[in-house]
């Protein structure tokens, strides 16, 4: 690795430290900003290559990093293991549905809300679960799940009918719809709809989300996560109180797993309860393999991934010369995408165990080294 | 005479049939380095285990810490993480490191009960915060540069050498800055290099730093050169209480060490 020059701790402290690493944040940042009006152009790529999907996928990780990142910093850091993801999904859908669609309390509010409720029913929930370990907590945290999943039926059917839960379009708030630059509808709101719009409204919440996080990853609670991870009666002889710092990363993590589900809710749409199956704490566990364990980065990465590769592949068995005239591929489409997944984790896990991170790492690596490296 | 930092007196220390520790009763002077000796499984370590709360001992028993304002705390029954902020820290005879984290990091997890700063201040990187951890980010430099461990600060722990691991896991409690510090075997399969750098440290912890020291050794001559005063333990039972000397000549030690013949 090349080394720096470091003249004062407060630059140890810094999440991007030398050059090389401003460049690539920069070029990621511009391509950020680039990637809505590349892909809301009316462009339309040869042989029905998808193109606008791809901002709707975009917006889709964008929700989906926030929960990755949430279930990293709880799985990855502080190894417990909960499979009550979904649950917390169902309590951000509960609180918009009850403040949002039936309070009309602005989604701007209802978002702040949403972190406070999950912190509180987090920590509720850990309070007993956390006393398992391993196993165990997966056990009882499975229970979470299907004890959420009858609280949201009873909730949907008493308020909103057996459908599912319907959001409003949520309003851009006034001052910013003061500044002109948006042109009201007919009766005088700006409405965030549209992909393009959604996805100036997500990106900034996704990057303070994962910020903040990150943050409290890698400074003194952090340390404690990680600490417990570890070695958790060395971890309490370090004056860390094991318990009450379990129930924090709990509560971290449901935050913003529930804040997550506001933001999944209103950009969606519609709720129901078959949009919360027991699976989709293996979407992120997908996310979080793949991507790189251990590594809010790499939750980052997983969550594009999971909804790139799709957008991709789906295009790929339905367009693709040859590939499209086998039926097998036509006909069980779903399937294929997560056995395609299946067989991926197994790779990841088998040759590259630091997922996507650890492949950006080992490249850096060789790299740094070339023409020394093996 | 100053009262004693800490008084043991009747810890007993039971698994299913097995007393570790019986009767064990001990008193440490403020500033001392107090050293506890015996033969393997003679319940050394579990002297520090009910010590810091890991173990329970048996009713009756009673340790009191007496901490630097003169308060006076009944340990048993205390959870380990609230004994530690009273001002004890103890190493582990076999390493108590976070093998995964860098030495920084490590030494770090010494200062947690010397922040204050929690998930919303730090989360949100506020002044007070960043000023925090680069203060105590200060202190941790103090230690690093009086263990001499600056070319490992960026190291994973677990991919040193074990002396090293060592080092920083007597640098991890000193960056506690506990008032009480109870090494286990602090020396354990070092060469007499590495043994004679651990002393120094020791000593310039406890003379310089005024730090009171629990220290469980099975080297003999260390022991007995360093120590003020001595317990000796055979199969959970203390066999006497001295400076020294006095331990040295005591045939019951001596068989303890020698076997039966050996005196």
């Amino acid at each position: 690795m090349r080394s720096r020059l470091v003249t004062d701790y407060r630059q140890d402290l810094a999440i991007f430290k030398t050059r090389p690493q401003k460049v690539i944040v920069a070029v990621v940042a511009g391509l950020a900003v680039a990637f809505p009006f590349v892909f809301s152009s009316d462009f339309t790529p040869p042989l029905g290559f998808p193109w606008r999907a791809w901002l709707t996928a975009a917006n889709l990780a964008l929700i989906a990093s926030i929960g990755a990142a949430a279930f990293n910093l709880l799985l990855g850091y502080t190894h417990q293991v909960s499979v009550a993801h979904a649950a917390f999904l169902m309590l951000g859908t509960m609180t918009a549905g009850y403040l949002g669609s039936i309070h009309h309390v602005s989604f701007w509010v209802i978002l702040p809300i949403s972190l406070l409720v999950g912190a509180v029913v987090g920590a509720l929930v850990g309070l007993p679960a956390l006393r398992f370990r391993g196993l165990y907590l997966l056990v009882a945290t499975f229970g979470v799940h299907f004890f959420f999943l009858q609280v949201y039926k009873t909730f949907q059917t008493s308020f909103f009918g057996f459908n599912a839960i319907r959001f409003p379009a949520p309003e851009v708030p006034v001052w910013l719809a003061q500044l002109g630059v948006f042109t009201p509808d007919a009766e005088g709101r700006v409405l965030i709809q549209g992909d393009f719009r959604w996805y100036w409204v997500l990106l900034p919440i996704a990057v303070l989300s994962i910020a903040y996080m990150s943050n409290v990853i890698r400074l003194r609670e952090g340390r404690a996560f990680r600490a417990i991870a570890q070695h958790d009666v060395s971890a309490s002889l370090t004056g860390i109180d094991v318990t009450a710092t379990k129930l924090r990363a709990f509560a971290i993590s449901s935050a913003f797993v529930t804040m997550s589900g506001v933001l999944g809710s209103y950009y969606l749409r519609a709720r129901g309860e078959d949009s919360f199956p027991f699976e989709v704490v293996l979407f992120y566990a997908i996310m979080v393999i793949v991507g790189g364990f251990s590594s809010t980065q790499g939750a980052v990465l997983g969550a594009l991934f999971f909804y790139f590769f799709p957008t991709f592949f789906d295009w790929f068995r339905s367009r693709a010369p040859v590939v499209r005239d086998i039926k097998f591929l036509q006909a069980y489409a779903n399937e294929i995408n997560l056995a395609g997944f299946g067989i991926l984790i197994i790779i990841v896990l088998v040759f590259r165990p630091g997922g996507l991170v650890g492949v950006w790492r080992s490249l850096k690596g060789y790299w740094g080294r070339w023409p020394f490296s093996t | 005479m100053t009262t004693p930092i800490l008084t043991a007196s009747d810890v007993t220390v039971q698994f299913g049939g097995l007393r570790a520790c019986d009767g064990v009763g001990f008193e440490v002077t403020r500033g001392e380095l107090f050293a506890i000796i015996g033969p393997n499984g003679a319940g050394k370590t579990s002297v520090l285990n009910a010590i810091t709360g890991i173990y329970r001992p048996l009713q009756g028993a009673s340790i009191v810490y007496c901490d630097r304002q003169g308060r006076k705390h009944e340990l048993i029954g205390m959870k380990p993480h609230r004994i530690v902020r009273l001002g004890i820290a103890r190493t582990f005879q076999n390493l108590g490191l976070f093998p995964h984290l860098s030495v920084l990091d490590n030494l770090m997890l010494g200062r947690y009960i010397h922040q204050k700063r929690g998930v919303l201040s730090t989360g949100l990187f506020l002044p007070a915060a960043v000023r925090e951890e680069l203060e105590q980010r200060e202190s941790v430099e103090r230690v690093i540069e009086l263990l001499e461990m600056a070319e490992f600060r960026w190291e994973q722990v677990g991919s040193l050498p074990y002396g090293i691991q060592k080092r920083i896991e007597l640098g991890r409690v000193l960056t506690m800055e506990p008032d009480l510090l109870l090494l286990d075997e602090p020396m354990a399969g070092m060469s007499v290099e590495e043994k004679r750098d651990i002393l120094r440290f020791i000593f310039e912890i406890q003379r310089r730093l005024g730090v009171t020291v629990i220290l469980i050794e099975h080297d003999m001559a260390v022991v007995m050169s360093v120590a003020e005063r001595i317990l000796a333990l055979n199969f959970g039972r203390p066999l006497t209480i001295g400076t020294p000397e006095d331990v040295a000549r005591h045939p019951e030690v001596v068989e303890a060490y020698l076997g039966a013949n050996g005196g």
